[in-house]
């Protein structure tokens, strides 16, 4: 195996001291209010993310810092990445993985990295060290959804096997997610989770609460 | 035959309107006014101090290929309300998108109120819309944008279509907030994520550079909405979401919503 996919798994496994583990996207209000009560509207809930939401949006911004040329594009990435967020906490959850990304990265490779949103640092980090843009989009989404279905196993009635088996039935939705992504431009951004993103707006003010978003 | 390499030229709408108030003696004046094709702006009068516009589309609709285009400016100290006549239809597309392109420019100390009704997505509808506003320093925006799918009383069903809506509000040159909606696959909206059996949302934005210190007023006022909603807010940005089962619902929750926290009335085309 190749130094660069080590690399990358490395980044997106749970070890990597992001605290991915303490961020559910505003699934724990979604759990909390009904939208998703069984594996069933779990992996429909997990789906729409990854074609119609923030799964296609980061992708799109992956690609855009990782073909970015200049510091000052990178910077409008992050300015884009922070303003589209749905909500505050979807901010914190995309700024504060991102920094603590970056900072790792930095002491690990020897290169200094700045921070910002998660997907903007992932882009421009990942084209430095010679990773392949279309193995770092299937595992973003891969982590991305792996960490996501961890967090309802620990809020709803959902067994570990259960788990797995909507994580591989999501495989080739990450995939394709991933591959269209490749072909399309930041015109392209835009996503229609309306309820998903009324739970991560809802989440600031529900109790009791576990994570962190 | 030849008749379908070359197909006819359908007559399609183009509308410009452009608007533009200064301040003198201490009131907010209409500057400029320019009207183009299917649009009008209108500017009734009202028992508000602030002046109030309504655009009217004449061609009482949205059809594939249409462009409409609005351009607002304000500028220092003026503030002004602005609103559409009617809900905006878009119909069915025969190719194309129906376009309209916003430009709102809110000069220093200016406050403006960006009020449309709702927009109505018919079967097969495609709309491409940018909004973009230009904040000065100190200047404020409160921005309202619902939609419809359907009219659910008139036992409308949307089952394909095609909206791409794209918001950016810069202040000073940088982007403080984006929305993108973009919907391509109206079958998607049923799941959990998007809407369920709903039909109705909306996006509220009232970008101002106190405009976090209101998240908990504006919280306590949507505690009384019946539509699926939340607030949340940071720097200089603060936003609330609607998810409401049929148009009239939405309303019901967006009007005294929009006008508790302006303390203001909605404009007088808003009716239940």
């Amino acid at each position: 195996m190749s130094i660069e996919l080590h690399r990358l798994i490395s980044w997106f496994s749970p070890a990597f001291p992001i605290g991915a583990f303490s961020y559910s996207h505003g699934l724990e209000a979604a759990i909390a209010c009904g939208d998703v009560a069984d594996g069933a509207t779990l992996k429909s809930w997990l789906t729409h993310l990854l074609r119609h939401g923030s799964g296609w949006n980061d992708c799109l911004l992956i690609v855009s810092a990782y073909n970015a040329d200049a510091e000052a594009e990178i910077q409008q990435l992050r300015d884009l990445a922070i303003a589209l967020s749905a909500g505050k906490e979807r901010q914190l959850e995309s700024c504060l993985q991102g920094d603590a990304f970056a900072k790792t990265v930095s002491v690990v490779s020897k290169q200094r990295v700045e921070g910002g949103p998660l997907p903007v640092v992932v882009g421009n980090v990942a084209k430095m060290q010679g990773i392949v843009l279309s193995d770092l989009l299937s595992v973003y989404l891969h982590a991305f959804v792996s960490n996501l279905i961890s967090a309802a196993t620990r809020s709803m009635a959902l067994g570990q096997i259960e788990a797995q088996q909507i994580l591989a039935e999501l495989f080739p939705q990450i995939d394709d997610v991933a591959t269209n992504a490749l072909s399309a431009s930041l015109d392209d951004v835009g996503s229609c989770s309306f309820l998903a993103d009324l739970a991560s707006m809802q989440h600031e003010t529900i109790q009791p609460r576990q994570f962190r978003t | 035959m030849l008749d379908r390499l070359n197909p006819p030229k359908l007559q399609r709408a183009r509308g410009r309107a452009e608007v533009g108030f200064v301040q003198k003696s201490g009131k907010s004046k209409l500057q400029h006014l320019h009207q183009a094709g299917c649009l009008k702006a209108i500017l009734p009068n009202t028992h508000e101090k602030e002046p109030e516009v309504v655009f009217v589309n004449t061609a009482g609709g949205i059809a594939g290929d249409d462009q409409l285009n609005i351009d607002v400016s304000l500028t220092q100290r003026t503030s002004a309300t602005f609103t559409t006549q009617t809900a905006e239809r878009v119909y069915r597309s025969n190719g194309g998108a129906g376009r309209i392109d916003v430009k709102l420019q809110v000069g220093i100390g200016a406050s403006l109120c960006w009020l449309p009704q709702e927009t109505i997505i018919f079967d097969g509808a495609h709309l491409k819309r940018k909004l973009d506003v230009e904040l000065s320093t100190n200047s404020e925006i409160l921005l309202l944008e619902s939609f419809m799918l359907g009219r659910k009383a008139m036992g409308e069903q949307v089952t394909t279509g095609a909206v791409n809506d794209r918001w950016n509000i810069r202040r000073d040159g940088k982007l403080v907030f984006a929305e993108a909606l973009r919907i391509d696959d109206v079958s998607s909206l049923l799941g959990p994520a998007a809407l369920q059996e709903n039909l109705a949302f909306a996006t509220m934005v009232f970008a101002s550079p106190d405009a976090h210190l209101h998240l908990e007023r504006l919280r306590a006022i949507l505690q009384t909405c019946n539509a699926r909603c939340a607030a949340s807010a940071w720097d200089g940005v603060l936003i609330a979401r609607f998810v409401a089962a049929d148009a009239y619902v939405l309303r019901k929750a967006l009007i005294p919503t929009i006008e508790n926290f302006r303390h203001a009335a909605m404009p007088r085309v808003w009716q239940l």
